[in-house]
Formats: C-alpha cells, structure tokens, sequence
C-alpha cells in the first residue's frame, strides 16, 4: 500500500493541466432475509422467507490514482463475495440458529454457493474510442487489471435435510469449499495467494436527451491461487446401515478430504446497464446491475442544483433507497434497505474526491 | 431380628452392583415388550390425484420378494393395511388388474394390466402410521434405490435425498402429491412424458455415476428431453437450473476407507471403524433388531441382580430367620403357641404371625410340624422341625426346617408385573451353630408364580449360607442377632424369557466402627460367576464379576466420605450375527474422583485395549478422561477430553503420529496425515 501511495504521489509530479488525483470508496452490502446486523449472528432479527431463494452481495470498491481524459492509473482495492442458498436452506438456519420448532417432516433443499475475493493491485484504464456526431456520442474504455488475491471463498453445498422432530433433522449433503478462511467449520490454514487479472469494458454516451452506459468488470479475469485450502465435507445424518452379512456398521457421520491445491478462480462478471433521460434540471434513469445471475434493477433520478447534483435511487431487489450528493470533485452516497439502520437489510456507503492540476 | 436390618445390608451389599451397569438408563428385557405382542403398524397412501388408480391390487413384500401383506385400493385411489413385519425395508407394488380404473381428470379409463408402479418404506416400526404414496416419483425411488445397490433402508433415503434435491425438496414418498411443489413436479413429469419408461430408465442411468453433470453433453441432453415440456410452473426453474449449470449430486455411499491409502491410516481408520460400531451399539442397544447391543445382558443383570436376586434372597432369608427363631424359641419355653410381627420387606406395614405346633409328638426323626398363620391371609404354610438331621454327618447339631405354603414376596412385582395372586412356595431351612456366639442358616427356597399370560416365573434358592452372628443382652438375658453376614447365595432365576444362574459370592467380612448397620459389618468383596440369557434377544452372558471394596474399614461413614472399589469382569457375550465378544474390565478408584481403567475387548479375530484414567471434578461434577486405545497393529488413538466438550489427542502407529483428535465445531474427528478425516461418531 505504501509503495502505490509513493507510486502516485510521484505520478503526481509528472501530473499534467487537467489530470487528477483521485480516490474512492464504494461499498454495497446486502441480503433479502435477515439484517445485516444479525446476518453473522443468530439471525434473531424479524426473518423473512426469501421468495427465489436466498442471497446476499458484498461488493467494495477502493480506489487511488491518476486520472486524465485518456486514461487513468490506480491503486484498487475491491471484494466481491456473493452467497446464494435456497429458500430451504435459509429457512432451515433461520430455524436452527433461532431454537425454533422444525416444521415435522417438512423436506429441504439444502443449496449453498459461496463465491468471492479480496484482491489489490493496479488497474490501468484507456479510452479506446471515442464518437461524437449527429447528436450521438459515446466513449469505449477499457481497462486491465493485474490483481494479487488476498482473500478467497468458494464453496458449493448440495444436500437434503428431513425434519424428523420439532428439534431434530436428517440431513445428507456434501460440500466442496477453496477458501483463505474457512468460515464453514473451524480450521486454522494458511492463506493463500494469487496472481491474476482482469479487464473491463465500458461504453458511455449519450444521444439528445438520453444517456446511457453499459459496463462490463470482469469480462476476462481470473486469480491463480497457489496452495489453496480446500475442504470436500460429505455429512449424512442416517450413518447406520446393515452389510452384506446382516451385520450392522456404523458409518462417521462427518467425513472428508482437507488439502491444498492450485486453484484457477473465474472472477464473476458483473455487467451493469443504465438509461437515462433529462427532463430540464431533472434526470430520470433505469439501471440493471447484473452479477452471479442475480439482476439488481434500479429507478432513480438526479436533480441538479447550481454547484450539485442529488440523487436518489431504489433497487426493487433489495429495496435499498440511495442517496448521493456530488460536486464536481466530491461525492457522497449513503443508502438503507430500513430507516432503522440496526433493522436494514442492506448499506451501501460510497465516498470520492478527486483533485485537480491547473 | 429384625428384617429391616436386613434390607438395608442387602441394599448397600446390592449397591455393589449397580456400579457394573454399563450403558446405563435402558429398558430391561422384563420391561420391554414382548415381540409377539407388538402392536401393528398402518402402511397407507394414495395414487396421484391426476393419474387416480382405483380398484389396483395392491401388493407389499420384503426385499426377498416374500409377499407381506397385499390389499387394494378403494375408489379414491387410496389403500390402507395394518403390518406386523418390523425393522426392515419393504416394497409396495400396485399393479393394475382387469378390475383397474384410472380416474384421469375426470375421465375414467380401463388400467392397463402392465402398469406397474412401486414405493418404497426404508423401516416400519411397531404402532406406526407410515404413509408411503405410490407415484411416478415413489417408483422413480425404488428404481434409484435398486440401481444404487439394493432396495436397503440406506439406499432408499439415498434415493429420496436424490429425488428431494432435484424437485426442490419434496419427499417423494410421503409428502402429499395433490399439494403444492409434488403436484406441480407430477403434472410436468406427465407433460413431458416422462413415464415413458425409456425416459425413466436414462433418468436412473443418468444418476447411476453419482451426478447429473450438466457439462457431459449425454447428460445436458438428457436434462433437457426431461426439462423441455416444463415450462409454466415452479418445477421448471428448478430443472432449467439444473439443465444449465447445476450439477446434481448423489453423494456417494459413505466408504472414507481409502484402500489406496497409507496401510497404517488405513488400519486406524479399520480401527476406528471399529470403536464406533462398538460404541454406538451400545447407544443403540435398545434396538432389538440390532445385533450389536452386547451390553444388553449386563444391563439386564444389574437390574435383575438390583431388583429380584438380592431383595428376594434377603426377604427369604430373613423369613426363615424368623420363623426358626420363633420355633426354637417354642421349644426352648415349652409353648405350643407363639405370636409375633412380622415386617413386610417394602416396610408397609407389619403382621402378626402365629406359630403353632401341630404335633405334639415328633413325627419322625422327632420332627414336629408348626403351623403359620398369618393376619394377612397371605402368610400360612407349615414348617416341619427336625431338631437333629441325623442323617447328614455334615450337619451335625444341625436342627432343619422345611417350609411349605405362600410366602408374599416383598413386592410381587419383583417377580412380574401383573403377576396372579397364586404363588408357591417351599423352602428348607437348617441352622447348626459354628460356636457360641454364631450359627449357620443353610437355605434353599422354590417360588413359583403364574403370571397373567399363564408363564411361569421360577426363582431357585439353592444351599444359599448365612452366617448369623449373635449376642446375649446383658439386661434380659436374650440372645439377639448382632449381625447376618451371607456367605454366598446361588440362584437360578426364570422370569419369563430372561434367565439368571449363578453364585454370588461375599467375602472378606470387616468391620467399621461408624457403620451402624449389620453390626457395621459388610463383605468387601462380591462376586458373580454364571450366566445369563434374554431368550428375547438370543443374547447371553457368561462370566465372572467382582467388586472389591478397598478401605471400607477406614472410611468415616458419618461424614460424606465413600469408601474406594475396584471392579473386576471377566466373560464372553453372546449376540445374534456377531462373532462372539470376549471382554475384560479392570476398574480402580484410585481416590474419590479418579478412576484407572483398563478394558480388553476380543470381539471375532480383533482385539483392542483401552486403559487410561477417568477423572471426576469436584467442583463441576463433570468427568474429564485420558485413554489410550490401543489395537494388535500398534495403532494406538490417545484421548484426551472432558464433558464439557474438550476433545484432543492424537493417533500413533507406533511412535509416529498419523493423526490428531480435534473437533469440527462440535463434532469430534479423526484428522489424519493424509489429508483425509472423519467423526468418531
């Protein structure tokens, strides 16, 4: 972190009349059942079944660097971690976590994926074409990453679980996990690393009174983890079965591989699509963020003041209402799934500045 | 004397043994119900309620194929049958006959006589409704069961797991297939013709390699003939996910044993299959399907011992030690005629009794009959005195009593429940004096009872000996008993379907100043050599237990303290489909809260010790414990832990670590050098 503070403050020596310093934050936490206060408790919270299923997003964005009109260099710092669970399996945790009676012969589809990184590095971004002509306008930029993995989670569970009282269940399942972390069990490992990259693309532009952007991260990218902790954890509840002999055998109840192994992570595409369309100092928009085929689809509008915009933006997916104002060179974005902060289901927090050489 | 001197000594001397109860808290065989009289239990289900098979024959069988019961199903498509075969899988298959009607949204339709369809249930239990559906998703489990290896109860949950992970967790046995997601699943299957059986055999084909992958093109193909006519309800997203990128996984049946493996982690892991087997049986035992519950018999003899054999032995004993004094003292006065309380053993109350000489004359051998007549009418019968048995050099001095008549026992329960109120009773009683101050009592009693069901319940007394310490009251110059010290006592008891033989065994006599009972006397030593059998497990035990008590004689009884014991048993257990199990247990309490323990345990051509210490804490009164299990390959698992959930340790061949003893969350594991591990239980 020291040598990329050192590195831009020397870029800012070279810095030319209209580049810029600049750095950002972006944070999005969120989950459609339980608050985030409670999420990596007990879950004691107000619950509700998630219709679709379960699924919670944490995606962070840090970023420090150099900006011109061509081109930018930064310092990055970002995590994605998707969790995605049937509706069952969030019912049944719920259900366990909180002491509660199982509903009695009641059936669960255990389905779990775990998917996500921590990784820093240096993102290097171009335009790569730029049109302007009868009203039309937009901007093609790409940009390449090259990451070193800090932080990894992977983990797939499939299973079926019966209850068979009001405190007890049958279960089978197995799991397949790579992590740096194993928040599934309790076992101490030895974090990996890794190397890898990733591009993205972006279009932006406008015609008349609309404007629009689509964006893809992670468009080709991968982290290469060496020495990856990995768990294969099969469980089965109904360990007793009769052999060949009539003998009765009882099997371990728990079993599995612990091991390291190299380990080729897809960083998942994310692909966000917005339109928007003025209407004087006002500006309506739809926007689509679409990741791990989970599409969080947005509406919001942007009033613009003499020094500022604000805006104010809803997703229908997680009901997260978001504000922002922004300057020229400052912004700040806060949103709530609830107005009770401690109750809210999602929280995204979003800060930036930029300095400009003259 | 009196009798309640005698309870007690019998309950501290009883108490001996209710520290070899092993397992502990189970139901006896006495208890528990007989097979014969389990109560049925209820199979019932219904058809689909789009594909209603009316009139269907209706055929249960086990996994031999042997027909159990068969019924039909009523005009809702709907069967119903009581079963009285337990504990094992079984197979239900309707098939239609000419008198078959399928109700088919409203339209009845001849059922073809080659319809087939199949269910399944994993184990049927006494007095159990089971509910168990016949569908196309009932068949497609017994299909999936049979192409995982068998219809056996692990393969049948295996299957239902399959079938619950891919239609969205519905059972397909039970759930109810005219609700919700079954509904839903069964009217897309029929769309999309997926009773065709050719279609159902690559869906069962498809599942055989233990996953549906949808990136082997056979199988994505697969996914989508099945998926393609699903389009508008629940099941649809379910399956489309599938067909896309899920796979769907069978898991495999458990078998961690990597027989490529290292042979030493290999063998410990045979080990601890072992030990878990082992001690899971005895978790189980109540089971009595599963052969495994070798602890059943020491269960049963602790209780039986507890229960019947002391308490009885006891009563009886102090009976005759009445009687005979009565009568000695009828001789002694010249009275023809004496009365006197008597104290029922559960302490209730108290009966006069009446003793009278019959004949004034002897008999024979100058015997003299005496009559017994009790204010409860239970208590009559006739003693026959024979002041000399001349006829027995052994028992010279000896003066014998023969009892013939009804003697209630302490609690008849002890016997049987239910127990009918005819009872007979013989005894022979003879005491000869040992020295001035102490004679024998030499006794032997039969007590038959009739039990409600008309089965006999037998309890032998043979040649049991007391030795009966007496004292002269310095006020009134009666002799009074100071202390009734048994030497041993043979029994052979039948109660119903579980047998008792053996000799207990009370030696080693000390006194203990601040012992009040007995005359503070106690044996320091007990012991069993004999036999058990539960006729209703086919289990049985023969062998020797011993129970020593290492400092009764220092022991402050009017403090808290307890004295130490040191257990020792020795036998061979006899179960149904196992090997015979040869065990030994050597048990010391090295001070109040510590306990050293060695066990040996031979069960077909394996043998495994443990030895290691057991540690109760004083303030928590939980036990903590540090054991060694070792086997004849040098594979030796030390454990450490406590009850509180503290698990470590580790797994040696030889001196070389291959493993350490952990906990997953709670569960406690075996992880070993090669990466791979397992839960003990």
């Amino acid at each position: 972190m020291r040598f990329f503070l050192l590195l831009f403050l020397s870029l800012s020596l070279f810095a030319r009349e209209g580049g810029s310093l600049y750095l950002s934050f972006k944070s999005f936490i969120s989950n459609n059942a339980v608050s985030l206060k409670d999420i990596t408790g007990d879950w004691s919270g107000s619950y509700k079944s998630p219709k679709g299923g379960f699924k919670a997003l944490v995606l962070n964005d840090y970023k420090i660097g150099y900006k011109e009109r061509l081109f930018s260099l930064s310092y990055v710092l970002k995590s994605e971690i998707i969790s995605k669970a049937s509706s069952d399996f969030a019912d049944l945790v719920h259900s366990v976590k909180q002491g509660e009676q199982l509903d009695v012969g009641r059936n669960y589809d255990l389905q779990l994926s775990l998917k996500g990184f921590v990784a820093d590095g240096i993102e290097y971004e171009r335009e790569l074409y730029h049109y302007k002509k009868d009203g039309l306008y937009f901007d093609l930029r790409g940009t390449l990453s090259l990451l070193h993995g800090l932080f990894l989670q992977n983990a797939e569970i499939n299973g079926y679980a019966k209850a068979l009282g009001k405190k007890s269940y049958a279960f089978l399942a197995g799991m397949e996990y790579y992590y740096s972390s194993n928040y599934i069990y309790d076992l101490d490992v030895d974090e990996p690393t890794a190397l890898g990259y990733s591009t993205d693309l972006k279009i932006e532009g406008g015609y008349g009174k609309y404007d629009f952007l689509l964006k893809i991260e992670n468009l080709m990218g991968y982290l290469y983890w060496k020495d990856t902790p990995y768990s294969n954890v099969h469980l089965k509840s109904q360990n007793e079965e009769v052999d060949e002999n009539g003998y009765t055998k009882y099997n371990p109840t728990v079993y599995g591989y612990e091991g390291k192994r190299r380990y080729k992570q897809h960083l998942m595409p994310k692909y966000t699509a917005k339109i928007g369309y003025s209407l004087g100092e006002y500006n309506l928009f739809l926007k689509n963020i679409h990741i791990e085929k989970i599409d969080i689809f947005s509406l919001g509008a942007v009033k613009s003041f003499r020094d500022f915009l604000l805006f104010l933006e809803y997703d229908t997916r997680f009901h997260t209402v978001t504000t922002a104002l922004s300057t020229d060179n400052f912004s700040l974005t806060l949103g709530f799934e609830n107005i009770s902060i401690p109750k809210s289901k999602s929280l995204e927090i979003g800060v930036s500045y930029r300095y400009v050489f003259e | 004397m009196k009798i309640s001197i005698l309870k007690k000594w019998l309950l501290i001397t009883a108490a001996f043994f209710l520290l070899i109860g092993c397992g502990g808290g189970g139901e006896s065989a006495i208890d528990s119900k007989d097979k014969k009289t389990y109560p049925p239990a209820t199979i019932s289900g219904v058809t689909e309620p789009d594909f209603l098979i009316k009139n269907a024959d209706v055929t249960i069988s086990d996994i031999e194929k042997r027909v159990v019961v068969t019924t039909k199903t009523d005009e809702s498509g709907k069967y119903e049958i009581e079963i009285g075969e337990f504990l094992k899988p079984l197979v239900i298959t309707l098939t239609c006959n000419e008198d078959s009607v399928i109700l088919q949204e409203g339209n009845e339709e001849i059922c073809d006589k080659n319809t087939v369809l199949k269910s399944v249930v994993p184990t049927v239990y006494p007095d159990q409704n089971i509910r168990a559906n016949i569908t196309l998703l009932s068949d497609l489990t017994y299909y999936i069961a049979r192409e995982l290896g068998g219809i056996t109860k692990e393969n049948i949950e295996d299957a239902k797991a399959i079938i619950s992970q891919i239609f969205g967790g519905i059972d397909p046995v039970q759930s109810d297939p005219s609700k919700g997601k079954y509904y839903s699943v069964l009217r897309s299957l029929h769309q999309s013709n997926f009773n065709k059986t050719d279609t159902k055999q690559s869906f069962i084909k498809a599942l055989s390699d233990g996953k549906i992958d949808p990136n082997d093109p056979d199988e994505k193909k697969f996914l989508n003939v099945i998926s393609k006519k699903l389009k508008s309800n629940y099941q649809t997203n379910i399956l489309t996910d599938a067909v896309d990128k899920r796979i769907i996984y069978i898991l495999p049946p458990i078998s961690p044993t990597d027989e490529e493996g290292d042979p030493d982690i290999k063998a410990a892991k045979d080990m601890l299959e072992e030990i878990r087997g082992e001690v899971l049986s005895i978790k189980n035992y109540k089971n009595p399907s599963n052969p495994s519950f070798y602890d059943k018999e020491l269960e049963n003899f602790r209780k039986v011992t507890n229960d019947y054999a002391m308490p009885n032995s006891f009563y009886t004993a102090g009976f005759f030690l009445k009687m005979t004094d009565l009568i000695k003292q009828s001789e002694e006065e010249g009275k023809d005629e004496l009365t006197s309380s008597f104290e029922r053993e559960d302490g209730s109350e108290s009966f006069e009794l009446l003793v009278r000489r019959e004949s004034e004359e002897p008999k024979n051998y100058e015997s003299f009959d005496y009559m017994i007549l009790g204010n409860d009418q239970n208590y009559s019968g006739t003693f026959t005195y024979i002041p000399e048995d001349e006829n027995d050099p052994g028992f010279k001095n000896a003066k014998t009593y023969k009892f013939s008549g009804t003697l209630p026992l302490a609690d008849k329960s002890n016997i049987k429940e239910g127990i009918k109120d005819e009872e007979i009773f013989k005894g022979k009683a003879s005491r000869f004096n040992k020295d001035d101050n102490s004679y024998y009592l030499i006794m032997s009693a039969t007590i038959k009872t009739q039990n409600e069901d008309m089965t006999e319940s037998v309890y032998n007394i043979k040649d049991s000996k007391f030795l009966i310490h007496t004292k002269e009251s310095v006020n009134d110059n009666v002799v009074n008993m100071e202390s009734a010290d048994a030497e041993f006592i043979v029994v052979d008891i039948s109660i119903k379907d579980y047998s008792l033989k053996g000799m207990f065994r009370f030696s080693d006599f000390k006194q203990n100043s601040t012992f009040t009972k007995n005359g503070g006397r106690l044996p320091t030593v007990v012991s069993f050599s004999g036999s058990t059998d539960t006729a209703e497990t086919n289990s049985s035990f023969k062998g020797d237990i011993q129970i020593k008590s290492k400092n009764f004689e220092n022991v402050d009884f009017s403090t808290d303290e307890r004295d130490l014991y040191e257990i020792r048993l020795s036998g061979e257990l006899q179960i149904p489909n196992r090997d015979k199990i040869l065990v030994t247990v050597y048990s010391d309490q090295l001070q109040r809260y510590k306990f050293y323990n060695e066990v040996s345990y031979t069960h077909g051509t394996k043998t495994t010790f443990a030895a290691g210490d057991i540690i109760k804490d004083k303030e928590s009164e939980s036990y903590k414990w540090d054991i060694t299990i070792r086997n004849q390959q040098n594979i030796a698992m030390h454990a450490i832990g406590d009850e509180s959930g503290e698990f470590s340790g580790d797994v040696k061949k030889e001196n070389s670590v291959i493993g350490t003893l952990e906990k997953l969350n709670d569960i406690p594991i075996v992880r070993f050098n090669d990466g791979t591990f397992e839960s003990i239980p």
